[in-house]
């Protein structure tokens, strides 16, 4: 069995990242949009936490713990604008939102 | 712990949850007078920061919670900054109250929130703190940009907003992860003391978190949320945005650059040059075609970003008081001409130039204030905006980069043409319909006093270059 060693744990939290801005790139679904944003912190989160392990103190943990606050109150927050956009539009399709143009 | 470093900011705080609990109570007709509450609490605590308790190197400078919180004259400067905006911002959201459904208590506590948020980015000094001052700004602005919930635009404004604002914060969080990564820490002393020996983790750590904050300073390439947003959302929170969040912007780059990274400043300067030239180009030219007014203050809002991003690449401390004086100016020039959008928002079908043909004929005040606005944002003396482009470019000059005060130069000319337009529009056209406009007495005094600053600052420079220059000497060694 192999050691899992930091360069692991970078690379799961890179793929990661890199998925989740794939999918802000390229779904059109606003809900799944805020999905891959959600995985791209949580990229960090994990990366934040061996990087924690393997510097030998505790700063990145606590950072943690302030990303998932925060990224809590982001979601209700987002979560409401994009309820409250259905409700106007009945769509949560990103590319239909463009009533603002030149 | 010493939170008596923190007490400005916890007076802002417990403001907005007074006004928060008392909307409660207060019947629906005198909710606004909430705002004249905050907006008077939020000067009483602009006022306390002078006293000598505040001020005078007692026990409320200095730094404190473990190097995270530095407390020195910059963030003083900054947060009187974010006081004053917040409270002209209150008193310009009352006059709006008529188009804010639902609770105004809630929106002005919002505002309160975000001033908080911003008064806490002007101490920063660790980048956990920064990642938390920041986001409470942001998570404020999203709610504010859809606050009207009934109209398509801002509710679109909020959707992108918020995308945008997320993206950026998850670049940022992973850049501060790898800053984390490579150095062990997160305070902005110990990164400057690993900066040499960290290899390229760092480099692309500090990179990703610039990204981050060139979200929040609207420059080039973070600049794709501006126009919309500025065009969607109600017009006292376009002010908000556009004068403290992008203040809350350049104040944490300052602190990033000259906190963590003074080390290696002629990287940083290329990076922030480039930045500065690519957003003035953009800014002006990307302006031109526009016929929505509050568009075309975002485009000019992106063209404002590079010209204070000049000074920052002079990097010296001539520069820095200059983008300090320059950040003020703007912030005046900003609200005057945000409100008389927001006088105008109620009787005009939109923000459209053609809406504003005649408006000289309809109503001498808000022609004149906005054309005062539009001459300061062009930099025609003796308004303020003329003063703060003259110490850019003398700071950028200084330096001798002939290429930025070359294109800095063309900026100008470009916005002549477009800022002019509006003016234009305002006295030399026919009004399409006629019948003067009634501005409320408190607006009425709120474009007074706005222009009064706009027209004082520019004739009276001296003390508030004194001002800004003696608070960036405090940053700049």
């Amino acid at each position: 069995m192999i050691p899992v060693t930091l360069e692991h744990y970078l690379i799961v939290s890179v793929l990661m990242f890199s998925l989740g801005l794939a999918g802000v790139m390229l779904r059109r679904n606003a809900l799944v949009v805020f999905m891959s944003l959600e995985l791209m912190l949580n990229a960090s989160n994990l990366a934040l936490v061996a990087f924690s392990r393997f510097n030998g103190n505790l700063h990145g943990q606590i950072f943690v713990f302030f990303i998932i606050t925060v990224a809590a109150a982001e979601v209700a927050v987002g979560l409401a604008i994009i309820v409250a956009l259905f409700r106007r539009r009945q769509t949560v399709q990103v590319d239909e939102i463009n009533s603002m143009r030149l | 712990m010493n939170l008596s470093l923190l007490k400005l900011e916890i007076a802002t705080c417990g403001l907005a949850m007074l006004v928060l609990m008392l909307e409660a109570f207060v019947p629906r007709r005198d909710k606004r007078f909430l705002g004249y509450l905050g907006a008077a609490g939020l000067l009483a605590i602009l006022a306390w920061s002078y006293c000598p308790s505040v001020t005078a190197g007692g026990f409320t400078m200095g730094s404190g919670f473990n190097g995270m919180w530095v407390n020195d004259a910059m963030a003083l400067y900054f947060k009187r900054l974010f006081l004053v905006g917040t409270a002209l911002v209150l008193v310009m959201s009352v006059g709006f109250a008529r188009q804010l459904e639902g609770g105004a208590g809630e929106f002005f506590a919002l505002l309160m929130f975000g001033c908080t948020g911003m008064m806490l980015t002007a101490s920063v000094n660790d980048f956990l703190m920064l990642f938390v001052a920041l986001e409470t700004v942001t998570v404020s602005g999203y709610i504010l940009v859809a606050w009207l919930r009934r109209q398509q635009q801002s509710l679109e404004a909020g959707v992108k907003y918020l995308i945008l604002g997320a993206l950026s914060t998850a670049f940022l969080v992973f850049g501060i992860t790898f800053i984390y990564g490579s150095t062990g820490a997160t305070g902005f002393a110990d990164v400057a003391a690993k900066i040499g020996t960290a290899g390229a983790p760092l480099k692309l750590g500090l990179l990703l978190v610039l990204a981050g904050l060139g979200f929040k300073m609207a420059c080039v390439p973070f600049q794709a949320w501006v126009p919309d947003v500025y065009q969607g959302a109600p017009a006292p929170v376009t002010a908000f945005l556009a004068t403290g969040s992008k203040a809350a912007g350049f104040v944490l780059l300052l602190r990033v650059l000259f906190g963590a990274l003074q080390s290696v400043k002629p990287t940083w300067v290329l990076v922030i040059g480039t930045l500065a030239g690519l957003s003035v180009l953009y800014g002006n030219l990307a302006a031109m075609p526009q016929r929505n007014v509050k568009r075309l203050l975002g485009y000019s809002s992106i063209s404002h970003a590079g010209f204070l991003l000049l000074g920052v690449a002079a990097a010296d401390s001539f520069g820095i008081g200059a983008v300090l004086f320059y950040l003020v100016a703007y912030l005046f020039t900003n609200l005057c001409a945000f409100t008389v959008i927001s006088c105008l928002a109620g009787t005009l079908p939109d923000d459209e130039r053609e809406n504003y043909a005649g408006l000289a004929q309809r109503s001498p005040l808000l022609a004149a204030a906005m054309t005062v606005a539009l001459a300061s944002l062009a930099g025609v003396p003796p308004m303020a905006g003329f003063f703060a482009k003259f110490l850019i470019f003398t700071a950028i000059v200084g330096q001798k980069m002939w290429c930025l005060v070359i294109i800095g130069a063309i900026g100008v000319v470009v916005s002549l043409y477009y800022y002019l337009g509006v003016v234009k529009a305002m006295y030399w056209q026919e009004p399409r319909e006629t019948g003067a406009i009634t501005v409320a007495w408190p607006m009425k005094a709120l474009l007074w006093v706005t222009m009064a600053a706009v027209i004082g600052i520019g004739v009276c420079q001296g003390a508030f270059t004194r001002w800004a220059f003696d608070a960036a000497a405090t940053l700049v060694k």
